[in-house]
């Protein structure tokens, strides 16, 4: 695809938009961009190429990393300080499930968040969205990118789904 | 579809509405507010020069206010992860208009409820030897200590409760940003982390959502647990107790919801969210202060029962010294278990709980009566050990009171920031239930 264009499609309903992507895909267009104000997550996502995601997967390990991080910390620091104190040994497991609990979840959490930040692409340096300030509000949105000479042919795809405005 | 449309834009602008500038009355209240934390900050300056001497903790009963402050606020912090977490899980549709507040109450709880072992510990300057790593004094914290693990617990809770609730935050301040202009749409899109809606971003964070929300749940369990250990692990009759883990999460999830409650009812009068935040919220959240109610109620009962059943001396005693009205703390004994028993039994009737003047000074009463139980079981054990030559008597000074009252100033005034700039109600939730 040597030029491109963009054809941004608004619908007032999810509905809309899953007819619309329906019709796309008909016409053998794979590749499109979703905007909704809110989640309609089972919905959508059975229309679109990735489903799921890693970021489970990744506060998993977040949370093992942590359980082995506080199992180290407690050990290595009661050695350091041997004293027995409460009748237990410097090095008692019992004691330290509570701190090798603790640091999993956070961990974990830390993990969730940091992988959705990168998976998301979020940045709070970015520029401003260029994409119609109604999608927060009351709008969805279907953006396909598409040769020149397809355009007429996705925006009339859109309309008759029931696109309510096309650019 | 129309109407749909219409609602998801109502929903937008009622919300967005009550971000509008603020009135003079609210400015007044701010500096009220800040009146108050200076002569807390006054107060903490003095305790700082004097020394501790100045806090009415002495012999024998070591931990004060400053304890009881602590475990109040970490205990009102439960709620807002029980109302947006485990609720959340539990797909409770009614807690979607009221969990954004529960959870904001729940991050500024934790702030202030992390000052007070700060307060209590004297030599301020030297906390860090709280933290484990290398030092010239060759110390390294002890971590089977319950005071050790209460610092893990609390600052993981609060970690956690604040990226649960900057999460949640991220789509509603996008809806923000769209919406203004200047200088307020370059803060608001900074927040909200250039989120442009792409199903892509909805895709992470919905499961990111559900994770965070499966991790906090356990923390709501085992944060005041571990805060009861700080009690329960030590032999002092009145604090050795296996009851104390469950007791303490059920009373903090009771002082909790009675917070929720007690500022919801003006917040929402005040930013006008009448048509979000209705009466039905304000039923499910007083028909779970009668469950937890119910349960405080059976702790109460089953920890004065094991002390007599137990045949223990020391323990028999105990309870029938804390509880009889004509010793220094029984008045407060019995304030206590009429204000977290008998009144949040009121709310059986559907009149009362549906009543938001009854309900509203029933949730200020619990609360109160919440500090109360803080109170009377941290105070009674130290002040009444095994050996009568070493019972004592413990009464807060001005000092502990003003800096209880600045700590109150604190958390009220970080919550009327948090409502005049951040989305009170979760916008894109709300528009998904519409």
């Amino acid at each position: 695809m040597s030029e491109t264009c963009q054809v941004r499609g608004r619908f007032e309903s999810a509905e809309a938009v899953h007819h619309a992507v329906a019709r796309l895909k008909a016409a053998g267009i794979g590749e499109y961009e979703m905007y909704t104000p809110m989640l309609h997550h089972e919905e959508m996502e059975q229309h679109m190429p990735r489903k799921g995601s890693p970021v489970r997967a990744i506060a998993a390990v977040g949370g093992v990393a942590g359980l082995a991080l506080a199992y180290l910390m407690t050990r290595q620091s009661s050695l350091l300080y041997g004293l027995i104190t409460g009748g237990k040994p410097p090095v008692a497991l019992v004691p330290f499930v509570v701190v090798m609990f603790e640091m999993t979840i956070l961990f974990a959490a830390l993990a969730a968040v940091a992988s959705l930040v990168f998976f998301a692409r979020l940045n709070p340096f970015a520029p401003p969205p260029e994409y119609d300030l109604r999608f927060s509000d009351d709008r969805f949105g279907l953006f396909v990118p598409c040769e020149p000479e397809r355009r007429e042919e996705i925006a009339g795809l859109l309309r008759e789904a029931g696109a309510v405005a096309v650019e | 579809m129309a109407t749909e449309t219409r609602l998801y834009a109502k929903i937008n602008e009622e919300v967005i509405q009550s971000l509008s500038p603020p009135t003079r009355r609210y400015w007044l209240l701010i500096l009220g507010l800040m009146a108050v934390m200076g002569v807390g900050l006054v107060a903490y300056a003095y305790q700082l020069l004097v020394g501790m001497g100045v806090a009415g903790i002495n012999h024998p009963v070591g931990w004060g206010v400053y304890i009881v402050n602590f475990v109040f606020w970490v205990g009102i912090a439960h709620s807002g992860t029980l109302i947006s977490a485990v609720l959340f899980l539990f797909r409770v549709r009614w807690r979607t208009a009221i969990y954004r507040t529960a959870e904001a109450m729940t991050v500024f709880a934790v702030m202030t409820a992390g000052l007070f072992p700060l307060v209590h510990l004297g030599r301020v300057w030297v906390f860090y030897w709280l933290m484990p790593y290398p030092n010239t004094r060759h110390l390294w914290p002890n971590f089977k200590s319950p005071l050790v693990w209460d610092v893990v617990a609390v600052s993981t809770y609060f970690t956690v409760s604040a990226l649960f609730f900057l999460l949640g935050l991220i789509p509603d301040i996008a809806a923000v940003r769209d919406r203004s202009t200047g200088i307020r749409r370059t803060i608001y899109g900074i927040l909200s982390l250039g989120w442009q809606n792409r199903y892509e971003q909805w895709r992470h964070y919905a499961r990111a959502y559900v994770a965070l929300a499966c991790l906090a749940t356990p923390l709501v369990i085992s944060v005041h647990s571990v805060v009861s250990w700080d009690f329960a692990m030590s032999i002092l009759p009145g604090w050795h107790t296996t009851i104390f883990a469950p007791y303490f999460v059920a009373g903090a999830i009771h002082s909790g919801l009675a917070m929720v409650i007690a500022i919801l009812i003006p917040l929402r009068r005040w930013l006008r969210l009448e048509g979000l935040v209705t009466i039905r919220h304000f039923e499910g959240m007083a028909q779970m202060l009668v469950f937890t109610g119910l349960i405080m109620t059976y702790s109460y009962a089953t920890e004065s029962f094991t002390a007599w059943y137990s045949g223990n001396e020391f323990e028999r005693s105990f309870m029938f010294w804390r509880a009889s009205l004509g010793q220094p703390y029984g008045i407060l004994f019995w304030a206590m278990v009429l204000f977290n028993c008998v009144v949040p039994m009121l709310f059986f009737v559907k009149r009362l709980r549906t009543n938001l003047w009854v309900l509203g000074i029933g949730s200020i009463l619990i609360n109160v009566g919440m500090w109360l139980e803080r109170f009377v079981l941290i105070i009674t054990a130290t002040a009444h050990d095994f050996l009568p030559g070493s019972w004592g008597f413990y009464r807060p000074t001005w000092v502990e009171i003003t800096i209880t009252a600045a700590s109150f100033a604190w958390f009220f005034f970080l919550f009327l920031l948090f409502a005049k700039h951040l989305p009170a109600v979760a916008i894109s939730e709300m528009k998904e239930q519409a």
